[in-house]
């Protein structure tokens, strides 16, 4: 309880032996249960070719609790918020004990790949993407380009 | 116990205060949705009853800092206010202010303002001579 | 041990708790210790006549005046709410003379304190009909490779619960007072609202009781500790020469015999949960035969009552949870952590060839003998089905205590607008004019939508409403009378 949990000690040398493609996950020095995280947009959807940081704290009741996530880079999408926040189902009501961060960032990665506006967390964005999806996937684009930008190797 | 990281605890009292959870004496919320950083906010008091204050609502603003909670937040007054505490000029309140002074890191925006507001209610304080109400620094 | 009324008193169990100086003697500290676990009766009387004090001096903390009647009962019951939580968080303390199969009754210590809501009672109960695993002091890992004597040194190094956190920061600034003492009341600021000095008195409680609990626990770790050194003093006599005698104080030990050690964490698993390895068999979810550690199980339960999570429509605007009817709130049964079934429920196959502790052999004279079984068969192995619900048998009270918190508050509401409009028939919201973070009380509550109804309509409505809840928060008050139920 005092010192950090073996769960999270397992998970995070699973996380940098055994990475997930497409997605980083690295504990801070300074607080080992806050991850800066990084997820690749998914190919042939409106975030392709951005990378997108995003941070995630595991609280002190993880694994019973879900992981808190958010995304840092502005990202138009109807379920991500403008302060980054992400309505998922799997961070709230159906987060499962036996759930991990890889399997959170692999469902966030998804979540990516086909958004539901029919549960929003940005109402307008939602109203957009219903309304006219083509014109939202292009404003999509443009922000993934604008702010996702993969950074010159 | 391990520290919740800033953004984290931000997000979790602007929760607290979208949904009102908190008291009714005091409100406080994001200035600019649309800042990532979650850097600047409002905040209201609620006069306290029985002084010069009741009746009166007092606007501010506060802004945590890349350290906070680990270092207190920055605030000001926008209604003007007459308090020992809050500079006469500017409306800043003083960083010598207890709350201010001692702070620790489980003391929240709503802790500062809950304090603000007796600080307003002490016998010293509740009767001093307030300016006309509507007026800002 | 059983659940003696006793028990509730907070003082004197603190006081039990400590270990008197002079018993620490290590000649006499067996003797009295065992004299402890045998002869309760003497315990229980003493225990008795400080509760009797206690509730005398909790009487003089209260108003004689008696006039204020209901308020006297509420004092009654915050006082019995917090005797109940004291019960309860000594009922966690992991004891080691309690034991089955090599196991305990309370919890290592992975989840933190706060989230040990399950019921204490039930739980050691069906730990000792052997119904679920008990609790085991898990290994933080396992080696294959380890000799007998390795594992059995690693064994006998285990803690009988995890080390504490002693600063939470959420307690930093509380002040605890004299511990011993079962009142506190010099320590809440008496210029403080009435309201902010219950908030106060709540906080300092929760403060003390956390750090009773460490006291408490590390009370008996010392305690696990001597005995320890006992049985090791005991062992090296033995070995020069074979006394009958300290065979016979070996008995009371309730500690493992290395034979057990061995037999448990040789076979065991690690939790798919935690990670954490712990001795088998397992409990298996009923659904998907996935194992999970009992103190992962009692951690998995309902959801808070809250309103129905719909797909909405996002050109609607979002209904407020305020304008909701509270008997729409629900609590789902939780699901099965593995494959998402519902009503998650789980399986426990005891061990046949180790029953030590309570209701079997003690475990200081456990010897392994390979491949045979050493109690004769009787049957089919009895197989229980244990849900989440079973071990916080008051989730429907909860349930009902929100629903009518919910229909207060929404009453309340009411009251405040027609208030407000007997004064300002043209009544808006009164501060609707400063920016947008204001304490504005939403003014869209039901009243304002529903065709008008008269004045005397609604009074008698909120009239009616009022005495439908104070008869159910009655009925409420009632029905946990009995719920102490010792086993």
């Amino acid at each position: 309880m005092a010192s950090l949990p073996k769960r999270i000690i397992k998970e995070t040398e699973k996380l940098v032996s055994d990475p997930v493609p497409g997605i980083t996950a690295e504990p801070h020095d300074d607080n080992l249960r806050y991850f800066q995280v990084t997820i690749e947009g998914p190919e042939q959807s409106p975030y392709e070719d951005g990378i997108f940081e995003l941070e995630l704290y595991l609280p002190d009741d993880y694994p019973m609790e879900a992981p808190k996530v958010r995304f840092l880079t502005k990202i138009y999408h109807p379920n991500i918020d403008r302060l980054g926040r992400i309505c998922l189902d799997v961070l709230k009501t159906n987060w499962s004990p036996a759930l991990q961060i890889r399997t959170v960032l692999l469902s966030i990665q998804a979540l990516l790949a086909s958004p539901n506006p029919n549960d929003p967390l940005a109402n307008d964005v939602a109203e957009d993407w219903i309304k006219n999806e083509v014109g939202a996937k292009a404003k999509a684009r443009e922000w993934t380009k604008l702010y996702a930008k993969k950074k010159p190797e | 116990m391990s520290k919740v990281p800033r953004n984290f605890r931000l997000l979790e009292e602007l929760e607290k205060g979208e949904k009102g959870f908190g008291p009714e004496s005091c409100s406080y919320g994001l200035a600019d949705s649309d800042d990532i950083t979650m850097t600047k906010w409002n905040g209201t008091i609620l006069g306290p009853p029985h002084s010069n204050h009741e009746n009166r609502i007092y606007s501010l603003s506060i802004e945590c800092g890349p350290n906070y909670p680990d270092s207190p937040p920055k605030v000001t007054f926008i209604s003007k206010i007459n308090l020992p505490c809050v500079n006469p000029t500017t409306g800043e309140v003083q960083t010598d202010f207890h709350t201010l002074r001692g702070w620790k890191r489980a003391y929240t925006m709503e802790t500062l303002l809950l304090d603000l507001r007796k600080e307003m209610a002490t016998p010293a304080n509740k009767k001093l001579r307030q300016p006309k109400e509507g007026e800002t620094f | 041990m059983g659940n003696v009324p006793g028990k509730m008193d907070q003082e004197d169990g603190f006081n039990d708790a400590r270990p008197d100086s002079s018993y620490n003697t290590a000649s006499s500290s067996t003797t009295v210790k065992q004299y402890d676990d045998d002869i309760p009766s003497r315990v229980r009387a003493r225990r008795t006549s400080s509760l009797v004090n206690s509730i005398l001096n909790g009487n003089n903390t209260r108003t004689r005046a008696g006039s204020n009647l209901s308020s006297t009962n509420r004092r009654k019951t915050s006082r019995e709410k917090e005797l109940a939580k004291e019960a309860h968080a000594k009922q966690l303390i992991v004891r080691c003379s309690e034991t089955v199969d090599g196991g305990f009754l309370a919890p290592f210590g992975c989840y933190s304190f706060e989230k040990l809501d399950y019921d204490a009672t039930v739980v050691k109960n069906l730990i000792i009909k052997r119904m679920i695993a008990p609790f085991y002091t898990p290994l933080q890992d396992f080696d294959e490779s380890w000799t007998r004597d390795e594992l059995i040194k690693i064994v006998d190094g285990l803690p009988l619960h995890d080390t504490f956190d002693e600063n939470l920061e959420e307690f930093e600034d509380v002040p605890i007072g004299n511990l011993r003492k079962p009142t506190f009341n010099e320590l809440i600021d008496k210029s403080l609202s009435k309201k902010e000095q219950r908030r106060m008195h709540a906080r300092i409680f929760r403060a003390r009781l956390y750090k009773k609990r460490i006291i408490w626990q590390e009370n008996e770790s010392e305690t696990f500790l001597e005995r320890k050194l006992d049985m090791k003093r005991i062992d090296s006599k033995l070995r020069n020469a074979s006394d009958n005698r300290s065979n016979q104080t070996k008995k009371n030990h309730h500690l493992p015999s290395d034979d057990l050690k061995y037999v448990l964490y040789k076979n065991g698993s690690e939790c798919p949960i935690c990670f954490l390895y712990f001795p088998g068999p397992f409990n298996h979810s009923k659904c998907c035969q996935q194992p999970i550690c009992t103190e992962c199980f009692v951690q998995i339960k309902r959801a808070d009552p809250h309103f129905p999570h719909d797909e909405v429509d996002p050109t609607e605007p979002p209904t407020n949870d305020d304008e909701k009817d509270p008997n729409l709130l629900t609590s789902e049964p939780a699901n099965c952590p593995y494959c998402a079934t519902a009503n998650f429920s789980i399986t426990y196959q005891p061990p046949t060839d180790r029953e030590t502790g309570i209701g079997g052999m003690p475990p200081e004279s456990y010897v392994y003998r390979n491949g045979a079984i050493s109690k004769p068969d009787d049957g089919k192995p009895h197989v229980s089905v244990i849900t989440s619900d079973t071990i916080r048998p008051d989730w429907e009270t909860k349930l009902n205590k929100e629903r009518s918190r919910l229909m207060r508050r929404s009453a309340n509401a009411t009251a405040i607008h027609i208030s407000n409009r007997l004064i300002d028939p043209n009544h808006s919201t009164r501060r609707s004019t400063s920016h947008s973070s204001t304490p504005v009380q939403d003014e869209s509550t039901s009243a304002s939508r529903s065709p008008e109804p008269t004045i005397n309509e609604i009074e008698d409505q909120m009239v009616r409403e009022a005495i439908r809840l104070s008869l159910e928060d009655q009925e409420n008050r009632r029905k946990p009378k009995n719920k102490n139920t010792s086993f």
